[in-house]
């Protein structure tokens, strides 16, 4: 391929960024640089550079195991490779992190989500110095875990010092992928998961899109709406081109208070009284219950294409719309949309596709994130209504190339549904996402949210709806923002001189 | 919760960089009003100049310090700078001449990235890293939206 300016080459993409894995073994390992001795961190990211994986494709020859590196901005401070004036350079919401008030008015982390309470309890005594995150896959266990090994051999050697964030009953206190279900692509909920993402396409003409790969990858502003930073001349411009923003972001999901949620909404006399006309069976009421909250059926299906059951043809489709799909126009034009997919349904809040925003989200559509997250902890017996004290959850890479324009301001919109000035939404009462908003009816920062969610079922109106009050089904564990360099600059964090890259380009 | 924005940067003491703020002030209304209107968030905004001080009790100075905008809009600082970028015109412009004539060295504000961080740096307001606000005080918590709906 040729040369192009407006695309970052492949080669030099750390591969979590332009594709998602599809290996079913991976473990995500924390470290401070303060704290060992000897640190060297020379000899730490050339130990693990001839596994770093990039995006260029594999062909035939998928990796057994491999690695990817993110540094949080006080890891890179440390690092002695920008400038302390450079360092300012980038993003002040990736300088001070997610624990940052700033950050915390649009992700709303109360409560046993607050921050102070994030990494086990270690709070800020880990905010504050968790320096570098490695993602490790593998094809199998044993190749997972030899690369492991290498990688925490390496760190100890140079210095490091591992931060675990979870409890040691809990695998050891790492953060190891699990399988749900037998399904790599399930979560706990029992959702499939990954199947909207953004096109991650090269924008090689600079037309203006929130889908292609330059609002994900630093350097190339010409036609991204996300326009990633820094992107000046300076030494931290230098050494982000080419990288990208990971919000790592662990998430614990009570799946028997999710399980139990549906159990006793199918048996509410409302809700069947509601539902009578459809004739469904308590399980298929809980599956349409489970399915209304997402959008999405736990196949895949999207309600807007596949709205009284899941289908088999329509579990990875992404070929629809909430507002032009109804042939209205205007403020009423997202009614019939609703019937079929409520307003808060967590897909819909996390991508609303063409439904009509407010004025004060911009004419560029909304925003997009890259998904690469997985489960970790073992599954919880199927159905069971009761905790059994095992840690599980969400292994959350969200990849942006702005963290206040895509990462918050998505999360700013599940914990407020502000974003789009219609009718059947009520602004002095606005709900949440139907998944993940915090239900914290005292917040000063997200005023005078409702914890319900309204299902439409023959109409709008509260009488022709089903409204269920939601419990919170999530708690924050941990979150860090970290920036996956380029393999250039880890490269040269390494110390390796003419790091050698291929020619692919696109 | 609103965001306070206050927004102070000591200006350059030359002649055109101080027209640009005396000029500044007289067009700001009208150079934000169509963004602001349109983006439905912001409680107020309101610039001003702050004088050069006296060097003799009583005795007027000529000319300006500083340049003060003070703003209040709803939910996160972060997001939300972010959409008033995108937003354009009048509000992108009036922050760059402000960025134009500071006395510390500002990069030209080319970028999101830039702006987000010109504003962070210059804001006496930032959200309390600890504890709650203890400088800022507001009547009501609704929105502008909620305030509009009635």
């Amino acid at each position: 391929m040729l040369l192009n300016p407006n695309q970052p080459n492949r080669n030099n993409v750390q591969g979590l960024i332009l594709r998602g894995y599809t290996h079913p073994c991976s473990c995500h390992l924390l470290f401070t640089f303060t704290g060992g001795n000897n640190f060297n961190s020379k000899a730490f990211f050339s130990d693990l550079y001839p596994k770093l994986q990039s995006a260029a494709d594999w062909g035939n020859n998928k990796p057994a195991s491999m690695l990817n590196i993110g540094l949080t901005y006080n890891g890179l401070s440390l690092l002695k490779v920008i400038s302390p004036s450079d360092l300012t350079y980038f993003p002040s919401t990736f300088q001070n992190g997610p624990s940052d008030p700033g950050s915390q008015d649009s992700l709303g982390d109360v409560g046993e989500s607050s921050p102070e309470k994030w990494w086990n309890n270690q709070g800020n005594a880990v905010n504050n110095k968790l320096h570098c995150v490695v993602h490790v896959y593998g094809m199998t266990s044993n190749d997972l875990d030899e690369l492991v090994s290498q990688v925490t051999a390496s760190a100890t050697k140079n210095g490091l010092v591992e931060i675990l964030p979870l409890a040691i009953k809990d695998n050891g206190g790492r953060l190891y992928q699990s399988i749900v279900q037998h399904d790599p692509a399930k979560i706990h909920f029992g959702y499939t998961d990954g199947i909207s993402e953004p096109s991650m396409n090269a924008n090689p003409s600079g037309n203006t899109s929130a889908e292609t790969n330059n609002n994900f990858v630093i350097g190339y502003p010409k036609g991204s709406t996300s326009d990633p930073g820094p992107t000046g001349v300076d030494t931290a411009s230098r050494f982000a081109k080419d990288g990208c923003y990971n919000a790592f972001r662990i998430i614990y999901q009570d799946v028997a208070a999710f399980n139990l949620f549906l159990k006793q909404s199918a048996n509410n006399p409302e809700v069947k009284k509601k539902l009578s006309h459809l004739n469904l069976t308590e399980a298929e009421t809980e599956e349409w219950l489970a399915a209304k909250l997402c959008g999405r059926w736990r196949n895949g299906s999207p309600l807007m294409l596949s709205p009284d059951k899941p289908e088999a043809s329509t579990a990875s489709a992404e070929d629809f719309m909430y507002g032009s799909s109804s042939g209205i126009a205007g403020a009423d034009d997202d009614v019939p949309s609703s019937l079929k997919c409520p307003f808060s349904a967590h897909t819909r809040v996390a991508n609303p596709r063409d439904q009509l925003l407010s004025g004060s989200e911009g004419t560029n559509g909304p925003p997009r994130i890259a998904r690469r997250g997985m489960p970790y902890g073992a599954d919880l017996k199927n159905g069971a209504t009761t905790d059994d004290g095992v840690d599980r959850g969400l292994i959350g890479i969200f990849l942006c190339g702005n963290l206040a324009g895509q990462f918050e301001k998505l999360y700013s919109w599940m914990n407020f549904n502000n974003f789009s000035g219609k009718k059947i939404f009520n602004p002095r009462k606005p709900p949440q996402d139907a998944l993940l908003g915090t239900r914290d009816l005292h917040s000063t920062i997200f005023p005078n949210i409702t914890n319900t969610f309204t299902i439409p079922v023959s109409g709008t109106s509260a009488a022709e709806s089903i409204v269920l009050t939601m419990p919170s089904f999530l708690t924050t564990r941990g979150t860090a923002y970290c920036l996956l360099p380029s393999i250039l600059s880890i490269a040269k964090l390494a110390g390796i001189k003419k790091p050698k890259l291929s020619s692919q380009w696109g | 919760m609103a965001s306070p924005l206050t927004m102070y940067v000591q200006i350059k003491q030359d002649k055109v960089s101080q027209g640009i703020a005396a000029a500044a002030l007289q067009s700001f209304t009208q150079g934000v009003q169509a963004g602001l209107d349109k983006a439905g968030i912001v409680h107020y905004a309101t610039l001003a100049l702050i004088p050069n001080p006296s060097t003799v009790p009583g005795k007027p100075v000529k000319g300006y310090l500083a340049i003060l905008l003070m703003t209040d809009f709803d939910l996160a600082m972060n997001p939300y700078l972010d959409t008033f970028w995108d937003m354009g015109g009048g509000i992108k412009d009036a922050i760059a001449a402000i960025a134009s004539i500071s006395f510390n060295p500002v990069p030209p504000i080319k970028t999101k990235t830039q702006f987000e961080n010109f504003i962070n740096s210059v804001n006496l307001t930032p959200a309390p890293k600890t504890g709650g606000w203890k400088n800022f005080y507001q009547a009501y918590p609704l929105t502008v939206e909620q305030i509009n709906a009635g």
